[in-house]
């Protein structure tokens, strides 16, 4: 039985606590499915003949009112949220399902044959599957496919992906469900084309047409639909709000870069990600603020445009590396 | 030792508590000073004087530990409650006002719940806002009515023992 004080306002607490063992164990019996008539009048009877059982019985009306507020959707997140108690318990399951979903990964990659495809860094390729799904990579990415007689799956390992679905007319008859396993969720498309970006810190998933839907096993966190036009940054546990996509989200698949207010020293670094050339910047002027579109297969050309409008210079290393500095040392 | 009171306890050690709570809550100030507050108001709250402290931090800490344990617990029931919401179409969607209420209750309930075993709240939970059968629920969770029954009136005591 859980610890909890008994409340001490009411009656001698033995006999008050038996009293509510009783009204628990009918409210139990009346609540189900098979309750008959007969167990009412009995309960009845309990009820009327003594006013410690009518002052035990409140309680449960108490508790029926409060349950009645509850809002919708609330038992999900009730249920989402576990006892102090037990979270010792949800981390178990949760760890459970993370070796699950390593299952699925597994079990993908090495029961039905995956057939892997990977870029280069800078390199970007574009491709279609047998069931007219359309892929794109981008840059440094890694994407596993294996379709076998009764599901599609595609495995992003790293980078980014772009899925146009298909609709497998070869099994029109009974089409086969497409799954994108990522690394920090289950990506379900509804007759869709959405980007997925795997970085360090986490995923970001944007919608350009029609819908997804997210599920992340690992976090216990409910499934969520992203229609198109929005996007939500997740991680393996947790997720954001979802909100309204940026230009950025699907420029990479047209070869662009498009930042909003970004500190060089990253734009740098997502440039050189993109481009599969090194590129540096001074640190004096690391974290001067970028914004504006550039085009990811002339890295040099796009750094050039940023020396001419902030007054840098652009240098090249022995090595091919591009170099921002001060026009002034 | 000298009977405290709540104006000593208040000056000797608000700047040490707002500190503890800072290296709880990381570097957010301002939250670290209302917990402190908050600290000081339930003590305030409980009686004309502070009880005899052998040792005031000690106590101090055990109720802001409480607070913030709390506000945690809080914080996550409303992000899981609002991810379900997302679902919703918009229309179906409460205001922020309704919200405020809505999740009042949806916090009073958690608590009712507390420390029971995931399975006895999954069960209560199923059989009373969804309207699950016994028999549905031990399908849902993989056990036996019987088991689903014993659940259930240890939710139901539970709850009953706290209202």
């Amino acid at each position: 039985m859980p610890a909890l004080p008994v409340s001490s306002a009411r009656g001698s607490q033995p006999d008050a606590d038996a009293h509510l063992e009783a009204a628990a164990a009918w409210y139990v019996r009346l609540c189900a499915e098979d309750a008959h008539a007969g167990d009412r009048a009995e309960w009845q009877r309990w009820h009327d003949s003594s006013p410690e059982h009518r002052s035990a019985w409140s309680r449960v009306e108490r508790m029926q009112g409060l349950l009645r507020q509850a809002p919708a959707q609330s038992r999900h997140a009730l249920g989402a949220v576990a006892s102090r108690k037990s979270r010792r318990v949800a981390l178990w399951a949760g760890l459970a399902f993370l070796c699950g979903l390593s299952f699925l990964w597994m079990q993908a990659a090495t029961e039905a044959k995956v057939e892997w495809l990977a870029t280069a860094p800078g390199e970007r390729r574009e491709l279609q599957l047998a069931d007219g799904t359309r892929l794109l990579l981008g840059s440094a990415s890694r994407v596993g496919v294996s379709f076998d007689a009764a599901q599609r799956r595609l495995i992003l390992q790293t980078g980014s992906l772009q899925v146009v679905s298909g609709h497998d007319p070869a099994h029109a008859a009974a089409p086969r469900p497409l799954q994108v396993l990522a690394r920090d969720g289950v990506v379900r498309p509804l007759g869709t084309r959405f980007t997925l970006q795997q970085d360090a810190t986490g995923t970001t998933l944007a919608v350009q047409e029609h819908a997804v839907e997210l599920s992340q096993p690992q976090g216990a966190l409910p499934p969520l639909r992203l229609v198109a036009g929005q996007r939500v940054r997740f991680s393996a546990e947790a997720r954001g709000t979802p909100a309204a996509a940026q230009a950025g989200d699907e420029a990479w698949t047209r070869g662009q870069l498009v930042v909003l207010d970004m500190p060089l020293a990253r734009f740098a670094s997502e440039l050189a990600a993109q481009s599969g050339r090194p590129i540096r910047c001074d640190e004096r002027i690391a974290s001067l603020r970028i914004s504006g579109s550039y085009l990811v297969d002339q890295p040099e050309r796009s750094l050039q445009s940023i020396a001419a409008l902030h007054g840098l210079r652009v240098e090249t290393g022995a090595d091919q590396a591009l170099r921002l500095v001060p026009r002034r040392p | 030792m000298l009977a405290q009171t709540h104006e000593g306890l208040y000056r000797e050690h608000h700047s040490w508590l707002t500190g503890w709570l800072r290296g709880r809550l990381g570097q957010c100030s301002d939250r670290a000073a209302d917990f402190a507050h908050d600290t000081f108001l339930r003590i305030l709250q409980a009686g004309e004087r502070p009880p005899e402290l052998a040792q005031p931090r000690h106590y101090l800490a055990t109720i802001a530990r409480g607070l913030l344990v709390d506000h945690f617990r809080r914080q996550d029931l409303e992000r899981a409650w609002l991810a379900e919401l997302a679902m919703l179409p918009e229309a179906s969607q409460p205001s922020l006002e309704e919200r405020a209420i809505l999740l009042e209750t949806l916090c009073e309930i958690d608590r009712m719940l507390d420390g029971l075993g995931a399975r006895a709240r999954q069960a209560f939970l199923l059989s009373q806002l969804d309207g699950l059968s016994y028999a549905e629920i031990a399908l849902e969770l993989g056990v036996s009515v019987s088991s689903v029954k014993k659940y259930m009136h240890k939710a139901v005591l539970q709850c009953l023992r706290c209202l």
